[in-house]
């Protein structure tokens, strides 16, 4: 039988020395759907991040992505698993133009001779590449940008830098962390536009967020994490009304 | 960071001066050494660096010094503690232009130096698998998240410099001799000029490389030759001092 969930997290648990970052996670994401990890800071969400996207080991638990055992694939494997991520601290390659950041999120489906590379011989695929790569930057608007390097564009466009460089792949699973983090207002806006017509397109969204406000407008369903235990799961009316319980209760 | 770089030179040098004793024509030896240190250095990174996941950079370099060392006492035991003269590329001693006479070797050095820095350039500018190299360089965590297997790419990157130091080490060793220990020198000096320039740039390192080369040369003409050696650590102290990340340096690269 197809499955409702395209990613299901179970009972991951990771500590640092003595410093437990994630206690015994488990939730799934739903194809199709937008969902949110909020919680403050240092609750472990972007380490659930890092090790979905294998760069740590987890103590226990385990993971299964599209009916895989995601746990035993290499980092530089997942991209052909259909999984492309964004940073909580911008990662884009300096040396690099943003034209040739996007790109480079073709690479792993860019499977050609050495030799034709070398000598660009492959006209046809560098076509390919740089069609794909105008085209997400016209669904990004971000054109006018595409010859320039990283540290010469504003940072509101290197947050979508990174983004086209996840879409450009054709993710199943995209996962974005603190997108919102540092835009201002307008950029926020813009933000949560472009990501509404993403998942128009399908994906599936993980989406890492501190402010509430921001994941009650654009996420199907919410976890809640503090200190590395997931504390509410639900939709996002529920968990509002449980977050302003908590809230209120703590005499904030 | 790879603290053996300077023995590829040594190796290629000495590949060179062993080549040509078993009268392999000039041009094969020199082809033979590059390649065999190009070997050399992919199988280094594959025992010793490959293992290492994710590796500090501080482990790296004690890593690569102690490879230095392993390579240095390997070739004295092979090829003894003398050095070793080598026969020069051209079929002529020396040249003269403009009255001034020189080894035609340099000539060698100057035309190798001028081709081998621009196909590098080319290679890390035009083609896809030298920016490749250069992106997992700069950032590869992002590298590897996008479908670059990061480890295979250092592979390579480290069986190409050990071709092009064993590429320049049988290049000079007409003028330097070949002797186990001259990647020492080799090594320190190539490090301060990639410091001097601008650490992680190409067109930084090879400007770091001349200013120190015609500094060096001016002390040994102005003060004396046996200061030569210091000139390379003097200018490299004093850059680190005025502008820490080189002449052409950028900002430092920021932690995850
Ligand atoms: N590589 C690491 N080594 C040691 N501690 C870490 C490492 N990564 C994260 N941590 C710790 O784990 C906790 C959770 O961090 P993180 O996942 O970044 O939180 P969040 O993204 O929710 O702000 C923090 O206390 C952080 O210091
Ligand atoms: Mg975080």
């Amino acid at each position: 039988m197809e499955k409702k969930y395209i990613l299901k997290i179970k009972n991951i648990t990771k500590s640092f020395g003595g410093l437990k970052a994630l206690d015994n996670i488990s939730f799934n994401v739903n194809k199709k759907q937008i969902k949110a990890l909020v919680g403050p800071n240092g609750a472990g969400k972007t380490t659930l991040f890092n090790i979905i996207t294998r760069l740590y080991q987890p103590d226990r638990g385990s993971i299964e992505y599209d009916q895989k055992n995601l746990l035993s694939y290499m980092p530089h494997q997942l991209i052909r698993l259909g999984i492309a991520r964004t940073f909580q601290n911008i990662q884009l390659i300096d040396a690099l133009t943003v034209k040739e950041n996007i790109a480079l999120g073709l690479h792993a489906k860019i499977k050609s001779n050495p030799l034709s590379v070398v000598f660009g011989l492959n006209r046809k695929e560098e076509k390919e590449v740089f069609e794909k790569t105008e085209r997400v930057a016209h669904f990004l608007k971000i054109e006018s940008f595409l010859n320039k390097h990283p540290e010469q564009v504003p940072f509101g466009i290197k947050r979508l830098v990174e983004i086209g460089r996840a879409l450009i792949s054709q993710p199943k699973l995209l996962l974005l962390d603190e997108p919102a983090a540092g835009l201002n207002e307008n950029e926020t806006e813009r933000l949560l536009n472009t990501l509404f017509r993403i998942w128009e397109r399908g994906i599936s969204i993980l989406l890492i967020e501190h402010d509430m406000e921001f994941v009650a407008n654009c996420s199907h369903s919410i976890v809640v994490m503090d200190s590395g235990k997931k504390i509410a799961e639900g939709l996002p009316s529920d968990v509002m009304n449980d977050y302003n319980v908590i809230k209120a209760y703590m005499g904030e | 960071m790879n603290f053996a770089q300077g023995e590829f030179v040594m190796l290629g040098a000495m590949l060179q001066f062993y080549f040509l004793t078993l009268h392999i024509p000039i041009v094969l030896s020199f082809l033979l050494s590059s390649l065999i240190v190009g070997v050399i250095g992919y199988f280094i990174h594959a025992v010793f660096i490959r293992g290492t996941r994710n590796p500090q950079e501080l482990a790296l370099i004690v890593l690569t010094i102690g490879i230095a060392m392993i390579l240095r006492g390997t070739s004295m035991l092979l090829f003894g503690k003398n050095a070793h003269a080598v026969k020069q590329f051209l079929p002529f001693d020396s040249i003269t232009v403009f009255g001034l006479t020189f080894s035609s070797q340099y000539i060698v050095v100057f035309a190798g130096a001028i081709i081998f820095a621009t196909l590098l350039f080319i290679y890390f500018n035009k083609t896809n698998s030298g920016k490749v190299m250069m992106a997992s360089s700069n950032n590869p965590l992002a590298c590897r998240l996008f479908g670059i297997d990061v480890e295979q790419v250092q592979a390579i990157s480290f069986f190409i410099s050990g071709m092009l130091g064993a590429i320049g080490g049988s290049i000079i060793a007409p003028i330097s001799f070949a002797k186990y220990n001259m990647g020492l020198i080799m090594g320190l000096k190539g490090f301060s000029a990639s410091v001097v320039g601008g650490f992680g740039n190409n067109v930084g390192a090879i400007a770091g490389g001349l200013i120190i080369g015609v500094s060096e040369s001016l002390a040994a003409g102005y003060i004396s030759s046996s200061y030569k050696d210091i000139v390379a650590f003097l200018i490299m102290i004093l850059v680190l001092f005025v502008k820490p990340s080189g002449i052409f340096g950028a900002k430092d690269i920021e932690r995850v």
